[in-house]
């Protein structure tokens, strides 16, 4: 399974997606720390005069990287998989004396493993960016310790929750043969886990995210699960 | 002779369509199967039930002795195929893909891309990007894949297409070594009848999803498909001579003043000599082979997209 891993990561050129995704953390760290020192606070109150319902850092760290990793995985579980079946080198790979299960599970696994510890590395960038840059000004509190164990669990949690989600739109997407739905329920996702109606938000809840996690494992299995009887078309 | 592969009954149903009806097929090993049929015959349908890529709705497939199942993959390795058009990984360079064919086929062997893509004429290309091939190198490039891990049996669709006179030459010539030197067993489909007519040893004519014919290219050959072409306005006297005195009923009126006898049983001297005797005016008389292309039209009721 590694060696087909590995497999997947040379043939699609992993390393132009480490470049972008440098690219899109270095922006964001810069974006974070604008909005950290830079934003004005309410002076009596103590949060932002234009995010008012962001209290701190953390909580704003991982609404956005959360938004940009759910459609980055989607986009990319699309580029694997769907596109693979779109442009037939799916027909290709299944013409390899390797089980059709573990061809798409490797696809899966190696945008998965790809996704979570880029991840994990752009959020410590962006908290170690700004705890080094405390100095600079007085803004949002930052909402973390970088030096207690329940902030690298936390993170860790957060990171496979929201990668593991993606799997919900590419089995959509792999069920309507389309990219664009994939991105499309990627987003619609977000919004469902981060919207709120006038003072209920699903973000706060435990319950929203488990349950997801729960389907995102199932639409998992349901995209690999009848590939073997398939006519690849 | 050992049998390759084996159809039995094979059955392909996509919605309320049949594609491919009770067809059986024997490949034996060693030789190179010609499969023919005008588009939409079912050709490439077929083949892709052999790779596995589609299931059959019913009937099975005997590969290498074994029955093919729906999730049976280890045989994929005795296996090189080109079906439909050739695809590759766009961005990876021509040696990079080989090497990737390679490394999914589990087969090690030094030099072995360097000898594909020689074979094929592709050396002065290895590290060019795919994208960048006209379709007549990806064609070879394809070929190339498929021929690198030396496979026991060859799974071929459309090879020549896209290929100048020159590099269908280079084609045949290649395949013919391949099944001489490895013993590599070809299944090749094509629209062109003279390609398959000068390469194959056995023939399968395919019409609208069924096989109507399998034929090795001897018993075409032997079988008195060569025939007398007589050229005269009596066409009922000439017909009567035919079956009252020569007892031949193997004969075919083409139109008002030409009539073709496909017969061994009497020679065209015996048939002459019975023509001009019962006074039978004759304009022409001469012998002709029946080609591939002329048996291929008579099975499929005249459909063919012949490109020669």
């Amino acid at each position: 399974m590694w060696k087909l891993i590995r497999l997947e990561w040379k043939k699609y050129r992993t390393k132009k997606y480490i470049i972008k995704q440098a690219v899109v953390f270095v922006v964001l760290g810069i974006l974070f720390f604008a909005m950290c020192y830079y934003v004005p606070i309410d002076a009596e109150l103590g949060i932002s005069e234009s995010v008012p319902e962001v209290e701190n850092m953390k909580e704003q760290i991982d609404l956005l990287t959360n938004l940009v990793f759910l459609v980055f995985t989607s986009s990319m579980l699309s580029s694997f998989i769907i596109k693979a079946y779109k442009n037939k080198t799916q027909s290709l790979m299944f013409c390899y004396p390797i089980s059709r299960k573990k061809i798409i599970l490797s696809q899966m696994m190696a945008v998965w493993i790809f996704c979570v510890v880029a991840l994990f590395l752009g959020k410590l960038f962006i908290c170690l960016l700004l705890v080094l840059s405390s100095g600079v000004g007085t803004g949002l509190p930052l909402g973390y310790d970088m030096l207690s164990a329940n902030f690298y669990s936390q993170i860790i949690l957060k990171t496979v929750l929201t990668v593991t989600l993606a799997f919900i739109p590419l089995y959509i997407g792999k069920l309507m043969n389309s990219s664009r739905a994939v991105i499309i329920t990627s987003f619609l996702l977000f919004s469902v886990m981060n919207g709120n109606i006038g003072d209920l938000t699903l973000r706060a809840n435990i319950i929203l995210p488990v349950f997801l996690f729960g389907i995102s494992l199932i639409c998992g299995f349901l995209t690999v699960h009848n590939v073997e009887k398939e006519d690849v078309m | 002779m050992q049998t390759i592969l084996t159809t039995s009954h094979l059955n392909k149903q996509i919605g309320a369509e049949t594609i491919v009806s009770d067809l059986n097929m024997h490949i034996a090993k060693g030789e190179i199967y010609g499969f023919l049929g005008p588009n939409g015959a079912g050709k490439t349908t077929v083949m892709k039930m052999i790779t596995n890529q589609w299931k059959p709705t019913s009937g099975d497939i005997i590969l290498f002795g074994e029955k093919l199942r729906p999730d049976s993959y280890s045989f994929l390795k005795r296996i090189g195929s080109m079906i439909e058009f050739p695809v590759f990984y766009n961005e990876l360079t021509a040696e990079e893909n080989l090497k990737l064919h390679c490394e999914y086929m589990g087969y090690y062997s030094p030099d072995s891309v360097e000898k594909a893509l020689s074979l094929l004429s592709l050396s002065d290309n290895r590290g060019k990007k795919v994208k960048e091939f006209s379709l007549g190198m990806k064609q070879r490039l394809g070929i190339a894949r498929a021929v690198l891990t030396k496979p026991e049996f060859l799974v071929l669709d459309e090879p020549t297409n896209g290929l100048d006179p020159a590099g269908m030459k280079q084609f045949r010539d290649l395949f013919r070594m391949l099944c001489k030197e490895y013993e590599m067993t070809i299944l090749i489909s094509s629209h062109l009848l003279s390609e398959i007519e000068s390469l194959a040893n056995t023939i399968g004519i395919i019409h609208k999803g069924r096989l109507v014919k399998e034929i090795s290219m001897k018993e075409f050959t032997d079988k008195g498909l060569e025939y007398l072409e007589i050229k005269t306005s009596e066409i009922t006297k000439a017909s009567f001579v035919f079956t009252d005195c020569l007892n031949i009923s193997n004969f075919k009126v083409i139109n008002n003043n030409l009539i073709r006898v496909y017969t061994k049983q009497a020679t065209s001297r015996e048939i002459m000599k019975a023509l001009t005797e019962n006074q039978v005016e004759i304009q022409g008389f001469h012998s002709q082979t029946e080609s591939l292309e002329e048996y291929f039209l008579k099975v499929t009721g005249g459909e063919c997209e012949c490109g020669n």
